[in-house]
């Protein structure tokens, strides 16, 4: 059994590319539609040229309004394979890490008690290249440990579509988000009468009543 | 007026019924068909043409029911939802008195998402707020060309 892989999953287009730049094409239509409402919820169109679709998501309850991600969503053989999301510069579109993200789009646990969530980012070793772990993407679905959950499972049942990922990158990856400050505060006293304060990172804040299960 | 949804008919049903009771009191205003014509499910109700009990029109005559509720000129007007079912907008012509339920059945099928049931769909206004499905588009106070968003739950992931 090959070892579990994290990262994105580059396909070459072996179905009819007519057929994949049809559905591509109506899926950026539909979005152009209501480009008006998903730039309302932070949801920005930045490049779209078959097979790629590169989206910004901004906080949009954050003043002012911050791009928390990119995604580079890939549909080369749609809608035979998953569209591929992977996470991107918003500036230069280079491919990110895991240590380079921001938001780790955490959803909500059916507990009771005490607010526990789970981060739909994921990476592991060797590479740590980041991926959304969810029916309907690509990399979940070529993942080892999915191989039991084939996309065709998921398939025309409404998963897997532009829509359905913009809807789940903003429910779980912007939407939550009031506030932000730094990941880490440092405070060093060089000499008695001076105190410095370094702050390093970013991280944002979630209302709980707004985390998603 | 066009019947949109099985709600009137359901509701045609209650106006046959009651139509029939208004006959046996002779017409005295007692039996009103409550909202819509039983024969063609079609929502009848709420003409507006009296605030007078109408039992005449409930004569059962096969589920005539007028849709007259008796208390006097009722505002029936039907209003354009337009509706975002998973990133595709469609319009849905609602009754005030229809149920998000029904309206939300409606957008699915419109959209050609019927897959998945209509409990794993959550309806929300644009700002987020999540509507009841149980509610009706009246309790909402929606005017014409008010929009919504339907979003799909996502399976069971995060654990790679």
């Amino acid at each position: 059994m090959r070892p579990p892989q994290s990262g994105t999953i580059h396909l070459n287009q072996s179905v009819d590319p007519v057929v994949s730049e049809t559905k591509f094409n109506v899926a950026l239509s539909d979005f152009k539609q209501i480009e008006a409402i998903n730039r309302e919820r932070g949801v920005f169109l930045i490049r779209a040229q078959f097979p790629d679709i590169v989206l910004a998501f901004a906080a949009a309850r954050i003043r002012p309004a911050i791009i928390v991600f990119a995604v580079k969503i890939n549909f080369t053989n749609y809608d035979l394979e998953a569209p591929s999301v992977q996470f991107v510069d918003p500036l230069t579109e280079k491919p990110l890490k895991m240590n380079e993200i921001w938001s780790y789009m955490d959803r909500k646990l059916p507990t009771t008690g005490q607010l526990q969530t789970i981060p739909l980012i994921q990476s592991h070793a060797p590479n740590f290249i980041p991926f959304l772990c969810l029916p309907g993407v690509r990399e979940y679905h070529h993942h080892s440990r999915h191989s039991n959950d084939p996309w065709f499972n998921h398939r025309n049942t409404g998963e897997g579509t532009l829509g359905f990922l913009v809807d789940q990158l903003h429910k779980y990856g912007t939407n939550a988000y009031t506030g932000y400050g730094p990941l880490q505060i440092s405070v060093r006293r060089p000499n008695l009468n001076t105190f410095e304060v370094l702050t390093q990172g970013l991280k944002f804040s979630a209302d709980p009543k707004l985390l998603h299960l | 007026m066009i019947s949109i949804d099985k709600q009137n008919s359901q509701h045609g049903n209650a106006g046959n019924k009651n139509g029939n009771k208004g006959n046996e009191n002779d017409g005295d205003g007692s039996g009103n068909g409550s909202n819509g014509n039983g024969s063609d499910g079609n929502g009848n109700g709420g003409d507006g043409n009296s605030g007078n009990g109408n039992g005449n029109n409930g004569n059962g005559n096969g589920g005539n029911g007028n849709g007259n509720n008796g208390n006097g000129p009722k505002d029936e007007k039907k209003v354009l939802l337009t509706i975002i079912v998973s990133g595709t907008a469609t319009i849905v012509e609602a009754n005030p008195n229809q149920k998000m339920r029904i309206v939300a059945q409606k957008a699915l099928e419109q959209t050609g998402n019927t897959a998945r049931p209509l409990e794993e769909w959550t309806l929300k206004t644009r700002d987020g707020s999540v509507l009841e499905f149980e509610k009706t588009v009246e309790h909402y106070g929606f005017a014409d060309g008010a929009q919504l968003i339907m979003s799909l739950s996502a399976g069971v992931g995060g654990q790679y």
